[in-house]
């Protein structure tokens, strides 16, 4: 039963290791879920999984693994259909609590199964029958101490459908995590001896044994990360599938603090006249402005976008519409003004590297700014590109 | 079994029985509990009632941007040594007279078992949690310089608390035991509100927690009011004396020292904002 749980976690995407399945075992053979479901569910949960976005997988692989102590006479939605009335709040006799309380885990599953084989049909507020508001220990929104709340499962287990729906479409191409990406980005540096002032060990040591123990303190200046990090990203239309991915990028390149300067930009489709500082409010930063002020060889420009377009949007003069445009420069030049500018540069693109080859655009980019895809891989090989 | 369930909770913290089931056993399995949750649900606190409620002294470590593992640990104060050298000030042939414990080494080192928290650990750097992992582990180190070994007579219970600022690695997380403090809903709110200001007015209660919740759920707010930010505007409206209408909307102008809860010029925009189509007839 627990290996299927174990499997049924997996199943369910919640990431579990061995070490921390063998924790679990340690614990339990330590009475640490106090003989009860619900005992046990607090506690597999602390010890397996490390994270609330994996809850509902959890709540799922629960429901999974444990819906087989309930007859297969009762399906799950028909079990809630029952459950689903208004409860009515009950007030039990001390006398009462105390020989519900005096029922094991396995008693009251065995009982459970046995009610659930002679129940015909809705019932509620009886002390026997499954249904809203009764002493019986099943069922929901009951007064029973040890009791087996049926109704939760249930949600969590339609919740999590309806969720893992809506992450299948990502899930394959979302190799990287935040971490990752810090990791990767943390490798982007230019080290130069410019920041506080610091005791050098060695050199202090050296020269006063040199001085015959005369002490001399030596300094020197804590090594300063020079590079200047320029992000622009695409936002919207077809880079859509991508978001959770880009806004992935763009928290790790702002949380680790790490560069000299970093300044992140949107654009939509392509580079035109401006960039913008924020997709809302129509904030924005001429290009123009950016290249002139950006000189320096510690600037760094990275791209994030599909690179995915109508030709005619990077082609042609007046190829897009952008608000508050005063002059006709084509998309792609823009781009070569950019690339001129910042010799030091990637374009990362979200989309699999096996479907380039169907945009003109993507090419035609590709041959501007070196391009790599957005795995983890492809960032580390950017990352040496930029260095 | 006797040593278990023995965090159940002290008088100045309401702790649920998630929560108090995952102190058990934590300290029951002697693995590090790592909290998180929103910001202001008592992370911090927890440690010092935990240590309270064992009878055991509580040891801090506060994270910083730029701590540094090793810190935790222990530091070699070189110029000292070097400076008494020169000087003859002591005997500089005994190093460890040089060697100053961090908050780990302390608490490794203590004779009585401690508490020890580690506030805050997803600030330092990313490899910061990794470069802990053995002496959390075997909760024991060795001093380089003396090749003295600092282990642990009674390992301390660990609490480290994480605002997700960045995502720990797996490894760590994969030894910790770990629990997500979910706000408090209204009824332990009361009970939390209680513990702060004991035989606060029923009326007073009923009204700033309603009008707490009502705030909490205005969308688009960019840092919702929490716990910490109530109990000090409950005890903002007491000294002040001002009393709350029986059914105040949620407007800037409706809420008494707005200012105590909503500390963002653009929340109180939101607010306003939100309270606008109301009005309308």
């Amino acid at each position: 039963m627990f290996l299927d749980f174990f499997y049924a976690l997996k199943r369910n995407e919640v990431p579990v290791s061995l070490t921390e399945w063998m924790t679990l075992m340690d614990a339990m053979k330590q009475g640490l879920h106090g003989d009860s479901l619900d005992g046990f569910y607090d506690l597999a949960r602390m010890v397996v999984v490390k994270d609330v976005a994996k809850f509902d997988g959890f709540d799922l692989a629960f429901a999974e693994t444990f819906k087989g102590m309930v007859p297969a006479g009762a399906t799950a939605e028909e079990l809630l259909d029952w459950l689903e009335d208004s409860i009515e709040n009950l007030h039990l006799t001390e006398e009462e609590m105390e020989h519900l309380k005096r029922l094991t885990p396995e008693e009251l599953m065995a009982a459970f199964e046995e009610i659930l084989k002679k129940q015909k049909e809705r019932h509620n507020g009886g002390s026997h029958w499954i249904g809203t508001g009764g002493t019986s220990p099943y069922g929901k929104g009951g007064s029973h101490p040890t009791g087996i709340s049926l109704g939760e499962h249930g949600r969590g287990t339609a919740m999590m459908k309806a969720m893992g729906r809506g992450y299948k479409g990502f899930r394959s191409d979302r190799t990287l995590d935040v971490r990752q990406m810090t990791v990767a980005l943390k490798k982007l540096r230019a080290l130069r001896r410019e920041g506080e002032e610091v005791l050098d060990l060695d050199e202090t040591i050296d020269k006063t044994c040199r001085d015959a123990g005369e002490i001399s303190l030596v300094f020197g200046r804590e090594r300063e990360n020079q590079v200047r990090l320029i992000l622009a990203m695409d936002t919207g239309g077809s880079m859509e599938p991508f978001r959770r991915l880009v806004e992935q990028l763009f928290s790790a390149a702002s949380a680790i603090n790490h560069f000299k300067e970093f300044k992140p930009f949107y654009f939509h489709n392509c580079v035109y006249e401006n960039l913008y500082t924020d997709v809302g409010e129509y904030k924005y930063e001429k290009v123009d402005d950016l290249i002139r002020q950006s000189s320096g060889e510690h600037y760094r420009l990275v791209m994030v976008g599909d690179a995915a377009m109508a030709p005619f949007e990077l082609m042609i003069p007046n190829g897009y519409l952008e608000r508050k445009r005063t002059s006709n420069t084509k998309g792609i030049d823009r781009l070569r003004m950019l690339a001129k500018r910042f010799p030091k540069r990637v374009w990362l693109n979200p989309m699999d590297e096996r479907e380039w080859r169907y945009n003109t655009t993507v090419e035609q980019i590709a041959e501007i700014f070196p391009m790599f895809p957005l795995t983890l891989a492809g960032l580390d090989a950017a990352i040496k590109e930029l260095r | 079994m006797e040593s278990f369930n023995k965090f159940t909770g002290t008088e100045g913290y309401i702790a649920s029985s998630e929560l108090q089931s995952a102190v058990n056993v934590a300290v029951a399995l002697e693995r590090p509990l790592l909290i998180k949750g929103e910001p202001g649900t008592g992370k911090t606190l927890l440690a010092h009632h935990i240590a309270k409620a064992l009878g055991q002294k509580l040891v801090i470590w506060n994270v910083k941007s730029t701590t540094k593992a090793r810190e935790g640990l222990y530091t070699y104060d070189t110029v000292a040594r070097l400076n008494d050298a020169r000087f003859g000030d002591g005997d500089v042939r005994d190093i460890s007279r040089y060697i100053k414990f961090g908050p780990l080494g302390r608490a490794f080192a203590a004779e009585e078992p401690v508490v020890l928290l580690i506030d805050e650990v997803d600030k330092a750097d990313v490899e910061f949690p990794n470069d802990l992992l053995h002496e959390l582990d075997e909760m024991s180190f060795e001093v380089l310089e003396t090749g003295e070994e600092v282990a642990a007579k009674k390992r301390p219970v660990t609490i480290i608390t994480s605002n997700s600022e960045k995502e720990l690695p797996d490894a760590f997380l994969r030894r910790c035991v770990f629990h997500y403090i979910d706000f408090p809903d209204e009824h332990q709110m009361k009970q939390i509100v209680e513990v702060h200001h004991p035989g606060l007015d029923r009326v007073l209660m009923e009204r700033s927690i309603t009008l707490f919740y009502q705030l909490r759920e205005v969308p688009g707010m960019r840092k919702r009011p929490s716990t910490s930010e109530l109990v000090d505007w409950i005890r903002v409206l007491l000294a002040s004396g001002v009393s709350l209408p029986p059914e105040a909307s949620v407007t800037p102008e409706s809420v008494p020292f707005l200012g105590a809860l909503v500390k963002l010029r653009e929340d109180i925009d939101t607010i306003d904002r939100h309270s606008k189509p109301t009005r309308w007839r």
